[in-house]
């Protein structure tokens, strides 16, 4: 290309009024035609910009934060789970009156036998406390062991055995 | 809209979110961030594609955006960003050497450059849109867009021609 056209382009292209043909022109001639030398620092310039260009985003494109989600709906289950279970205590209640009578003597008379279960277990567990008798005794007689333990001590001493 | 239709729409600019940030943030971990973010808001904003005419455009006043306020919150901070890039062009020997450095010039002026003039330049001489298209993205009349532009290409230029003749004229 004309040195004199690239100098005309040059310097519409300062005033920033070179349309992008003109610009992809002067990048070609900078880029692969012999510079003229009063315009070899334009060179490094358009030399640069197409470098930059071949710049790109190295990292993976990732678009769903899909793991917070789960535990989202983790969260949305327990809190369905306590208020369902919250909801069946309150209402088992009123349930209980709405049962016939005899239904609520059987439901009674159940729990009396669980009353009675549980009482006798308590009871079964009283003798127990015997075992427990000896094993204190047992702990007492440890203790005295340690005195024939010092017993001795003092007698290897006096004997000078060692 | 699925995975599938959204990642179709958004892989062909991806890479100018993640430069454009790049321009502005400097660091390139903090623009990996930044793209990161943008393109997870841009999920979650998938049902107003439709309403947007180009998605493109949308997306890079998103990152326009993201980057300012993050740039904000760092002076806010007063932090610096410091950044560590020292790329490999790699090409060949001293040619290649020497074509590197005066890059890196490029790099060093287009970095001092003010915010806005940055942005524009990135805009218009790397990823090549139409002065509409800018106007568009930083919602500014396409005039005043022309008049930062030819500003920062005005300066870069300067400096980059001092550069050039450093020990051949004097100064």
């Amino acid at each position: 290309m004309e040195l004199k056209n690239i100098e005309r382009l040059l310097e519409k292209y300062e005033q920033g009024d070179t349309t992008l043909q003109e610009e992809a022109q002067l990048k070609h001639y900078f880029l692969k035609e012999t510079v003229a030398p009063h315009l070899e620092a334009f060179r490094s310039l358009f030399a640069y910009f197409s470098s930059e260009k071949q710049l790109s985003y190295q990292r993976p494109l990732v678009v769903t934060r899909s793991k917070p989600n789960k535990y989202r709906w983790l969260a949305v289950a327990a809190v369905v789970t306590i208020m369902f279970s919250t909801f069946m205590t309150l209402t088992s209640r009123d349930e209980f009156i709405k049962l016939s009578n005899e239904e609520q003597f059987t439901y009674n008379e159940t729990l009396k036998a669980f009353d009675l279960i549980s009482n006798q277990m308590n009871k079964g567990a009283a003798p127990l406390s015997a075992l427990n008798m000896i094993s204190t005794s047992f702990e007492q007689g440890k203790q005295n062991v340690v005195f024939l333990e010092e017993f001795n001590n003092s007698t290897n001493k006096i004997f000078n055995i060692k | 809209m699925n995975e599938i239709e959204y990642l179709k729409i958004i892989t062909p600019f991806k890479d100018k979110i993640f430069r454009i940030a790049r321009r502005l943030l400097v660091s390139v971990e903090e623009a990996e961030d930044a793209t990161q973010e943008v393109l997870l808001k841009l999920w979650n904003h998938r049902q107003k594609f439709k309403d947007y005419k180009s998605p493109e455009a949308f997306a890079m006043t998103m990152t326009k955006n993201w980057c300012f306020d993050r740039l904000k919150s760092k002076q806010a901070q007063n932090l610096k960003i410091v950044h560590n890039n020292y790329e490999d062009h790699s090409q060949s020997l001293q040619k290649s050497i020497e074509i590197n450095d005066s890059l890196r010039w490029v790099e060093k002026y287009m970095e001092a450059l003010p915010a806005k003039q940055k942005l524009i330049l990135q805009l218009r001489d790397i990823e090549n849109y139409e002065f509409n298209e800018i106007a568009k993205i930083l919602d500014m009349s396409e005039a005043t867009i022309r008049v930062s532009l030819s500003r920062a290409r005005k300066t870069i230029r300067e400096k980059l021609t001092q550069t050039h003749n450093y020990g051949i004229k004097k100064h």
